[in-house]
């Protein structure tokens, strides 16, 4: 046989071996680095790191843990290495858990079990809506107040560990542990509260649930007719970052309203049109609240085009140990308002921004049909965004630090990238991917201008509504600031009617 | 016409002038100039104005203004009227009346306001009406448009370049101003036409007899960032001021999809117009025989402008006019240089639908009034413009050719980026918006090319910049970072703040001694050196790991000469920092002396000392690449030699370049360094680059990693290079642009990576580069398209030639059927398709001479092809197709297809 042109000559088996150990070599030198004070290590090099560091911590090893209850898989090595070190030296740890009650029975499990090992434990609620987080959300030690431990998330999302001796990095890891212990739960401090319905745990479990499930069970809907799974598939992670409109914007006014209607008995309810649960959550928690338990009588059904979510609900229901009857039809479309009532109209009919999927003639045709649906004397509870007050981005040089770009698609995907990019560890979904979703979402989402509030109260009153409560407020928006008209129309007890 | 001061009474006010003075003082030079208006009611009216006192606000001018009846009441602050006045120069001409504009905008006045240019609403000259009229027609379109405008809709008509949909919008909103509806006009190619243009002109016109308006807003797809507070704007005339308004506007067909959606969903009815129809209807009316009606429609391509001059000129002549007849028609009379300078300015702007506003034209004012008053330009809405896009397309290839254009005022792509910059911020971001959503007039993107996120996002970078530089213009006596942050600030449009800058540069470091072997730092080293100290230290960690062998370069840490290192590096940054230097503070003289010690500073086999590390040479030959130097200067040629040579040769190249420096400057950032290196210089793709460029991409979870966001912008550029594309770029843009907006909002906790000193001003520096390298890639692209393709003229003779089924036999007793000559006609487009992409590939800024061969030997086949093809009809003979066939497996290569060949029967023997 012939010697290729250009080939080397033939090497031995051991000169291949050296080859590769070199190779081997410069691996090593490029990933763990050259930096005398730090070094990187692979996240599968964990026990060697763990047993390497454990046996070097003279007085105290200061943890933090982001806790997550979906599915993080304890080392039953490192978990017995830190037990053991708390027997001789401090372990302190805190979780970082995202919302208020993610998992609560499962924290103070853990935290009890901590305690028993001797181990200094305590939870910090991070919460996720809005700005990205304050800390970042990967572990990092803390040993002898000396040396910096932490996770490096490479750009393909896998983990490093890089250990660091840099006394500038040390001293910021430091400040982190301090601010972040102020805001732990202590036993004497209690736990904080923001307004509105805590529902992190439930999105944490269904949003990648949804996110699978919309393209097959989405169909067409109000929001557009040929399929909206582009809206379901993204929504309840855009809800976890605070990215859209939902009824946790206007949590005081559904908790008052709806606490105010089952004190008066509203019992048979109606949601028509819905993104999720959240609305179901709101109205099983005010039923509960106002009357002590959850009214046996209470009969909740949910009415939307599209399957998901109805499907959503209905999961929601069961995991909450209530019930829900679901009704997949148009609310536009009379013969579907009429099998609706066939078996007693409602007392209740509740709408979070649905209205604004219509132009103004067909948002007339909705307020009839729920006029159509209630009883005499029942009430719509809803919010309408008002696009009069949409607040555009400003071009000035102190430019408010919400709006930076003019282009509101790049910005509502920019606000997403950066509340998510700390989260990375959590989702289910790359994180290229949700801000795809997130893109597609804002580009694609419609919403109609139906006026002032003057127009819109007026729009209800020509369907035969009174309005007995009413008032506009400021929130966020999803591509702009805006306004929504939160408002309590009631049907009169006498009226006659011209929907359905 | 007497002097007019619109802030008489504010200006005659001394300085210390109270609150209640100022605003008592604007409010009489508002009540004069309305008093100037046409006696008419205006269709918004200033009813009453007063000063009034707000407890905790102050003093302000409490406007009220009417419209059917429905008063609204504004307020000026004092804050806004100084703001206003103290525009001394005037030059954003903000009036009393455009102050109250602004007002009419909803809580326009931020504590940081500031006033700006508002574009006025002007119609078309009676000249560009009476052409329009020319083109008046009953067509479906029109008939469509009306009849939507009768149901009370507001309309955009949409449509390819050309088409005719500016003459049919101009058209009815004659016909509607007729019937005495009042009409406001704007054209939003001015980037200053804005919401606030709308509420000044109803507070200068005069309210309309009907009291109907229509607004015309022409070019929607110009300002993607401005329609939303337009639209916003028309429906508070509606709602607020009870005004009966309606929109006809006009874009491009691309833009239909996307003017549908916005805050809140757009009910605006779309209206396909055709130019095909329409020069149907023009030839049917020209008397011109239907023979040659077909070669008229090619010649036009569906541009009813080009049409109606063909048909003009058929008029004059007696005969179909050919191409060279339309660029001579087009660029008939001119006889200055300046006038052909400006007439090929404005059709490279035109070719990409841009215009000239009035403002940017300067000096050249009267040259363009000149052009316009002999009809080879218009003016429309406060802006110059060549007309249709297939119009810029044949006055620029006329002047390329005949002019020699490009050599004598820049070339097309620069002439659009000189334009974007002298336009001001809101051009460039109106443009950028553009560029991210819509290809041509024909084609949407289907993601957004993020750069007017980028740019404004630099923009307010560059604001933070230029304060950080006013307070230390040393940038802490950090060269790299100084350096860096110079070129972004520039690029951003703060070129005194590179001055600055320079002054401290200039000082620091001295490179005039004669045989001056490295830059010599003046009082010391700077505080860069202490990372050469900490790079030594890396080096042995790296010399450490890797054990007995030595590295691949044989110098050890133990043997470097940091200080020889790091002034290298110094020489890298200054040839950088002068060659980028804004033109009025360029130094030819500190280039050439840098130049001259970088080929002092050279080692024999042409790398930068040390050869352990290739990226010193790269950052040298970038450097000499900013100062205009390519592969054709002998000190940048050894230096690319020495960058590509393999290990085992002697030099640096390992299939990637390793960084040598251990991790300070990983191998990612290294290689991208000296891919982007040999790119600038113009050295072509080779085989070699291509694997390292491989590798690079292999190793995106190394340079995406948070933190890396140097190796992430350098990787970037590599990309951009290496590849002529721009489609991979805005996925790393959004993460780049992303980082440093988290960044600059809430500074990293835990990092203390390597160069972080200069982290952001590279960043930044590389950003704005990598903008306007897509840009100019976009840009090309659209070039590459209408530069001269070389078509052969049609021709009245070949029209009727092709036409018939049957055909004479040609000399060698073959004919070819249409099935046939169409196939060889494809043939022909396809070469001239791969010539015009070698083309644009080729062809930007980096012309070297080995760039400067390949243009002109594709030139030469593009000249070939001219030829073979026109000679190219069903009469061609064996010879003639063989020369088309080799010409195609010459250009195209092994895409060139295997043609049907007719029978010409056995070939005779030589």
């Amino acid at each position: 046989m012939t010697e290729r042109k250009g080939a080397p000559g033939r090497v031995t088996p051991a000169d291949l071996i050296d080859r590769a150990r070199r190779a081997s070599l410069f691996y090593r030198a490029s990933y763990e680095g050259t930096d005398p004070n730090s070094v990187r290590l692979p996240g599968a090099a964990m026990d060697e790191l763990v047993q390497g560091l454990v046996a070097g911590v003279h007085d105290e090893l200061c943890q933090i843990v982001p806790y997550t209850t979906a599915s993080r898989s304890v080392d039953p090595f490192s978990r017995a290495m830190f037990r053991q070190l708390a027997q001789r030296a401090t372990v302190r740890r805190m979780y970082l858990v995202p919302g208020e009650d993610v998992g609560t029975g499962a924290v103070d499990k853990q935290l009890a079990e901590d305690l028993e090992h001797d181990l200094d434990a305590v939870m910090v609620p991070v919460f996720i809506a809005g700005e990205p987080p304050l800390a970042p959300m990967t572990d990092m030690w803390l040993i002898d107040g000396q040396v910096v431990v932490r996770q490096e998330v490479g750009g393909d999302g896998l983990a490093s560990w890089v250990v660091s001796g840099h006394s500038d990095e040390v001293s910021q890891a430091r400040l982190l542990w301090d601010r972040l212990r102020s805001q732990a739960c202590l036993p004497d401090r209690g736990r904080p509260r923001r307004p509105g319905l805590e529902l992190t745990r439930w999105l944490l479990q269904s949003a990648n649930m949804l996110y699978a499930m919309a393209p097959m069970s989405c169909g067409p809907s109000h929001l557009d007719r040929t399929g909206c799974s582009w809206y379901h598939q993204s929504w309840q992670y855009l809800r976890l970052f605070d990215m859209v409109s939902s009824p946790q914007w206007h949590a005081e006014f559904y908790t008052r309203q709806l606490a105010e209607a089952f004190r008066q008995g509203a019992r048979r309810v109606l949601i028509s049109g819905t993104a999720d649960y959240t609305l179901l959550a709101y109205i099983l928690e005010a039923a509960r609240s106002a009357v002590g338990v959850l009214p046996t009588d209470l009969d909740v059904h949910v009415l939307d085009m599209c399957q998901t979510p109805l499907l959503a609900c209905d999961w929601y229901a069961k995991q909450v140990g209530s019930r829900v009857q679901v009704h997949q039809a148009d609310v536009t479309c009379p013969d579907a308002v009429a099998r609706l009532v066939e078996d007693g109209r409602f007392d209740l009919v509740l709408a979070d921004a649905f209205l604004t999927r219509f132009n103004r003639d067909s948002a007339d045709t909705v307020l009839g049909s729920w006029s159509a649906l209630l009883n005499p004397g029942g009430s719509v509870i809803t919010t309408v965004r008002l696009h009069p007050g949409n607040e555009w981005p400003r071009d000035d040089e102190e430019q408010d630090d919400r709006h930076r770009v003019s282009d509101l698609v790049d910005d509502f995907e920019l606000r997403f990238r950066e509340r998510a990019a700390g989260w990375r560890g959590l989702l289910s979904v790359e994180l290229d991917d949700l801000a795809y979703a997130a893109r597609r979402y804002a580009t694609r989402m419609a919403s109609h201008d139906l006026g002032d509030a003057d127009d819109v109260r007026a729009a209800f009153n020509r369907a035969g509504f009174r309005v007995s409560d009413s008032d506009v407020e400021s929130v966020d928006g999803e591509l702009v600031r805006t306004q929504y008209l939160r408002l309590r129309v009631d049907l009169p007890c006498d009226s006659t009617r011209i929907g359905g | 016409m007497p002097d007019y001061s619109p802030w008489l009474a504010v200006n005659a006010l001394s300085p210390n002038a109270s609150a209640y003075e100022l605003l008592t003082a604007a409010h009489k030079d508002l009540t004069a100039q309305t008093a100037m208006l046409d006696k008419r009611p205006a269709a918004l009216r200033v009813v009453s104005a007063a000063t009034e006192f707000l407890d905790g606000v102050g003093h302000e001018l409490v406007v009220r203004v009417e419209a059917m009846g429905r008063p609204t009441e504004v307020r000026l602050s004092e804050d806004a009227v100084r703001a206003t006045t103290e525009d001394t120069d005037g030059t954003h001409g903000v009036t009393p009346l455009v102050l109250l504009a602004y007002a009419l905008q909803k809580d326009p006045f931020g504590p940081s306001w500031r006033p700006k240019r508002v574009g006025h609403a002007e119609r078309p000259s009676a000249a560009a009406m009476e052409y329009y009229a020319k083109l008046d027609r009953l067509t479906e379109s029109s008939t469509k448009v009306e009849l939507q405008l009768e149901e009370g809709r507001d309309v955009v008509v949409i449509g390819e370049h050309g088409c005719g949909k500016s003459a049919l919008v101009a058209n009815v909103a004659d016909k509607r101003s007729g019937a005495g509806d009042g009409v406001v006009w704007l054209n939003l190619a001015d980037p200053a036409d804005g919401p606030e243009s709308i509420m000044l002109a109803l507070l200068e016109q005069g309210r309309s007899n009907t009291g109907h308006y229509l607004v015309v807003l022409e070019n929607l797809h110009a300002n993607p960032p401005v329609l939303n507070e337009m639209f916003d704007c028309l429906n508070r005339l509606r709602s607020d001021f009870g005004l009966d308004v309606q929109v006809l506007a006009t874009s491009w067909k691309s833009a239909g999809p996307r003017l549908a959606g916005g805050e809140p969903t757009r009910e605006l009815r779309q209206v396909l117009a055709e130019g095909k129809s329409l020069i149907s209807q023009l030839l049917v009316e020209s008397g011109i025989s239907e023979a040659n009606w077909p070669t008229i429609r090619r010649l036009a391509q569906d541009d009813v402008h080009i049409a109606l001059t063909a048909i003009d000129l058929y008029g004059l002549r007696g005969g179909v006019p050919t191409e060279a007849d339309l660029e001579a028609y087009y660029t008939r009379q001119v006889s200055t240089d300046d006038q052909r300078e400006m007439l090929y300015r404005l059709a490279c702007l035109g070719v990409l639908e841009l215009q000239m506003a009035t403002r940017e034209a300067g000096q050249l004012r009267t040259t363009l009034e000149q052009l316009r008053d002999d009809g080879l330009i218009f003016q429309v809405d406060g802006a110059y413009l060549i007309g249709s896009r297939r119009r810029a397309q044949l006055v620029m290839n006329h002047a390329l050719q005949h002019w020699k254009a490009a050599d004598l005022w820049k070339r097309p792509e620069h002439n659009v980026w000189l334009h974007l910059q002298r336009g001001g911020e809101r051009l460039m971001k109106a443009t950028l918006g553009r560029l991210d959503q819509l290809v041509s007039p024909d084609m949407a993107r289907t993601d957004s090319l993020h750069l007017l996120t980028t740019w404004e996002m630099l923009i307010r970078h560059g604001r933070s910049m230029r304060r950080q530089s006013a307070e230390d213009p040393s940038w802490g006596d950090n060269l790299g970072a100084a350096v860096f942050a110079a070129s972004a600030l520039v690029q951003l449009n703060h070129v005194e703040s590179w001055q600055e800058i320079a002054d401290k540069v200039r000082a620091r470091w001295s490179y005039d001694a004669p045989d001056c072997k490295l830059p010599e730092p003046v009082g010391g080293v700077t505080a860069d050196y202490e990372d050469f100290v900490k790079i030594q230290e890396s080096m042995a960690e790296e010399d450490a790991i890797l054990g007995a062998a030595p590295h691949l370069a044989g110098i050890r840490a133990d043997e470097l000469d940091t200080d020889r290192m790091y002034r290298n590096w110094v020489l890298g940054l200054l040839l950088g920092f002068e060659g980028a230097a804004p033109a009025k503070y360029q130094d030819q003289q500190r280039i050439d002396l840098l130049i001259e010690v970088a080929r002092r500073a050279q080692e024999d086999d042409g790398n930068f000392y040390p050869a352990r590390v290739p990226w010193v040479t790269a950052r040298v030959v970038l450097g000499l690449c900013q100062a205009n130097l390519r592969v054709d200067h002998p000190v940048v040629e050894d230096a690319c030699k020495w960058l590509q040579l393999q290990v085992s040769e002697g030099g640096p190249f390992d299939n990637w370049w390793r960084s040598g420096t251990g991790t300070w400057n990983r191998d990612e950032a290294t290689t991208a360094m000296s891919l982007s290196a040999l790119r600038r210089a113009g050295v072509p793709m080779r085989p070699g680059m291509n694997t390292a460029y491989a590798w690079l991409l292999g190793r995106e979870r190394e340079w995406a990693t948070q933190g890396r966001e140097i190796d992430m912008a350098q990787a970037l550029e590599a990309t951009l290079l290496c590849t002529e594309a721009a489609s991979d770029a805005p996925h790393h843009l959004k993460t780049l642009v992303q980082r440093i907006t988290t960044e600059r909002r809430s500074p990293t906790l835990l990092r203390t990576a390597p160069e972080e000193r200069l982290r952001i001003p590279f960043v930044a520096a590389q950003l704005a580069d990598i903008v306007w390298r897509i840009v100019q890639l976009e840009s090309l692209k659209l070039f590459a398209d209408v530069i001269n393709p070389g078509r052969p003229e049609p021709s009245e003779l070949s029209e009727v030639a092709v036409a018939p089924q049957t055909v004479e036999s040609s000399a060698n007793g073959a004919t070819m059927s249409r099935r046939l000559l169409r196939a060889w006609q494809r043939g022909c487009e396809q070469i001239e398709g791969t010539i015009r992409d070698k083309i644009s590939k080729r062809d930007g800024p980096m012309r070297t001479p080995a760039v400067e061969k390949v243009i002109s030997e594709q030139l030469a086949y593009r000249a070939r092809l001219t030829e073979l093809s026109s000679r190219l009809d069903e009469h061609a003979d064996r010879e003639l197709l063989e020369q088309i066939d080799a010409l195609g497996s010459t250009v195209c290569g092994v895409a060139w297809p295997d043609l049907p060949w007719p029978d010409f029967g056995p070939e005779e023997d030589a």
